[in-house]
């Protein structure tokens, strides 16, 4: 898979000048060199906390922002050599509750940025139809509602209905389901992976998300302070802050067989010793095993058929994974200490 | 993608927002063309009250004064529509949150600023000075109608400078983060261009700042088209060279100004 999009060591401070007469100069290291590369039709989640440097990062890409060092290519083009080329080939939102005109329509507001894209007629008519088919937006009302009246939800929509209206490759999205509903940030979530998935468009979210960008990222980088802590997929971020993942299976085996059998045939069958076995009076048994982190589904599936085969009934199955969370809560308190 | 062919793409997309914007906004479009009258009522009661109209007419050196307040309030409402819209779009845009995506877009803010401004600038003028022209008819006949499209002429070769003007006013306000550097620019233009007083009122200072407003020049051959029957166009064309000198200094200053707020804002951020 080509690389699309790529930022290469980019670093920003902000300064910030306040009062007229006696100037005082606020500094913030919004970015203290950031890399990395985005594959063509994949989703690629920049997760970090608030003020960890990924709007920042955004607009250096969506050439909104000059970085002091560094250099990032969208496509080829150099974001800062070539900005015009990279404007038509990127679709751009910023923030999900601004960024239209109050006093017109949502179907006003998308036929004029789209006519800033040269877009017209019935052409633009049709994919402005499409778009807001597409987005949920129709059946809202938000054809002949103004943007003022919009609820967040509608407002979200809107913002990726623009980014979409000159169906560019490249999609870059701040948060673009912050503070949304549950109906609305489910939309966009599942748009936003078959328009990866299915259409071969490149996505980079930022989030703060942690379940959130596990759900439909197929790549994550985890940025904080202004530096990508780590990187990877998700199962690959995840081995990073255990080898071993606690299954846990909960089953009913009544009088069918004892504790220590069981806890003997499993182990047999798994080849696994750190497994333990504990039956309740009802026969309710709980079973726990300790497995290497990336074999949990294997080992899962294979204990499942052993209990089935000898006549147990499932009552539950969990593998108790690391979330993202536990991923970044690792990573940041390793970096404090 | 050529010059002219981003010309037209903005033009056209700034005429269909401005339309929508009207319609929706029914009550602001009723005042573009309501405020003439109220400006020229305003100021009518204010001169009989001081005096007879007559007097007004010799001290302001015009001819028919009613012709000629009617029209220069039009001439007025439409200049201050112009400059302040232009002067508050770059503002504006930031509150919204737009300007970062016309940034964003193909013809980049510089382009959309400059071409655009032109459209509602000229359709907000037309309203205004069509709003006037029956008093013109009934005034003065046909040659009235005449007078009113010259001025409207005129007004329209005002905005071009008008515009520049308040482009400027309106980068160095997002630049330093000032706002009056826009939301005086009317009241003080109002004041300096002479439309309900002699110039010679002025302390020297605002005269001095007359001569470098647009407004003061189009005010002007308001006063000149009331005092003549026909139109004395040496005197007019002279005007209307005045004027496309200051479309070209104006803009010259205008279009640096706003690269800078881009790269102002490319350097600083902008809220987003
Ligand atoms: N225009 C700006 N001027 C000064 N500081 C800024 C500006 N924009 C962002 N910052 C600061 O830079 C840091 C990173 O901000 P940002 O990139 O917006 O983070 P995030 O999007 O991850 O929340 C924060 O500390 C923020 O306060
Ligand atoms: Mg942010």
């Amino acid at each position: 898979m080509p690389t699309v999009i790529e930022a290469k060591d980019l670093y920003k401070t902000y300064t910030e000048k306040r009062g007229l007469i006696h100037r005082k100069v606020k500094r913030v290291e919004a970015l203290k060199g950031v890399s990395f590369k985005v594959e063509k039709g994949t989703v690629f989640g920049l997760l970090g906390p608030n003020g960890a440097g990924k709007t920042t990062t955004v607009k250096i890409l969506s050439t909104l922002l000059i970085p002091d060092k560094g250099r990032a290519w969208i496509m080829g083009y150099d974001v800062l050599e070539e900005p015009e080329k990279v404007r038509e080939i990127i679709g751009v939102s910023l923030s999900v509750e601004r960024g239209f005109f109050w006093k017109l329509t949502g179907y006003e507001n998308l036929k004029y940025f789209g006519m800033l894209r040269g877009l017209s007629g019935r052409e633009l008519d049709k994919r402005i139809r499409e778009l807001m088919d597409l987005l949920g937006l129709l059946e809202l009302g938000a054809d002949t509602k103004f943007y003022e009246d919009f609820s967040l939800g509608m407002k979200a929509r809107l913002s990726l209905a623009r980014a979409l209206i000159h169906d560019p490759p490249i999609l870059i999205l701040d948060e673009p389901t912050l503070g949304l509903d549950p109906a609305s940030s489910r939309h966009i979530r599942n748009l936003i992976v078959q328009l990866a998935h299915e259409e071969g468009k490149t996505v980079l979210i930022t989030s703060h998300n942690m379940w959130e960008v596990e759900v439909i990222c197929d790549y994550v980088a985890i940025i904080n302070k202004g530096r990508i802590i780590a990187m990877g997929t998700v199962p690959e971020l995840k081995r990073m802050v255990s080898r071993e993942i606690p299954i846990e299976i909960t089953s009913y085996a009544g009088k069918l067989v004892s504790e220590d059998d069981l806890e003997k045939i499993v182990k047999d069958a798994l080849g696994i010793e750190r497994v333990a076995v504990k039956m309740d009076k009802q026969g309710e048994v709980r079973i726990r095993i300790l497995v290497e982190n990336g074999m949990e589904d294997n080992v899962v599936n294979k204990a499942l058929e052993i209990l089935r085969a000898r006549g147990l009934r499932i009552l539950e199955a969990r593998v108790m994974e690391p979330s993202l969370e536990d991923v970044f809560i690792k990573l940041t308190s390793g970096a404090r200490s | 993608m050529s010059e002219l062919r981003y010309a037209r793409m903005i033009v056209k997309a700034e005429f269909y927002a401005y339309m929508c914007w009207l319609k929706n906004n029914k009550l602001f479009a009723f005042m573009t063309l309501a405020w003439p009258y109220l400006m020229a009522a305003f100021i009518l009661g204010l001169g009989t009250a001081l005096g007879s109209l007559s007097v007004f007419a010799s001290k302001v050196g015009v001819g028919d004064p009613i012709f000629y307040i009617v029209l220069a309030s039009g001439v007025l409402v439409s200049s201050i529509n112009v400059v302040d819209y232009s002067a508050w779009t770059l503002l504006d845009l930031k509150w919204l949150g737009v300007l970062p995506y016309i940034m964003a877009s193909p013809p980049g803010l510089r382009r959309v600023t400059m071409y655009g401004l032109i459209i509602p600038a000229m359709i907000s003028s037309a309203i205004s000075l069509t709003a006037v022209a029956p008093v013109a008819v009934f005034t003065e006949g046909s040659l009235g109608l005449v007078k009113v499209v010259v001025v409207l002429g005129l007004v329209y070769l005002a905005t071009i400078p008008l515009i520049g003007i308040a482009v400027i006013a309106g980068s160095l306000s997002l630049i330093f983060k000032e706002e009056s550097f826009v939301s005086f620019l009317s009241p003080l233009m109002l004041l300096v261009s002479g439309v309900y007083y002699p110039l010679a009122f002025l302390p020297k200072i605002l005269q001095v700042f007359s001569y470098i407003v647009p407004v003061t020049y189009v005010v002007e051959a308001a006063k000149i088209l009331s005092i003549y029957g026909m139109p004395p166009f040496n005197k007019l064309f002279w005007i209307a060279g005045i004027l496309v000198a200051m479309s070209i200094l104006y803009n010259l200053i205008a279009y640096p100004g706003l690269r800078s707020v881009e790269k102002n804002v490319r350097k600083h951020g902008i809220s987003t």
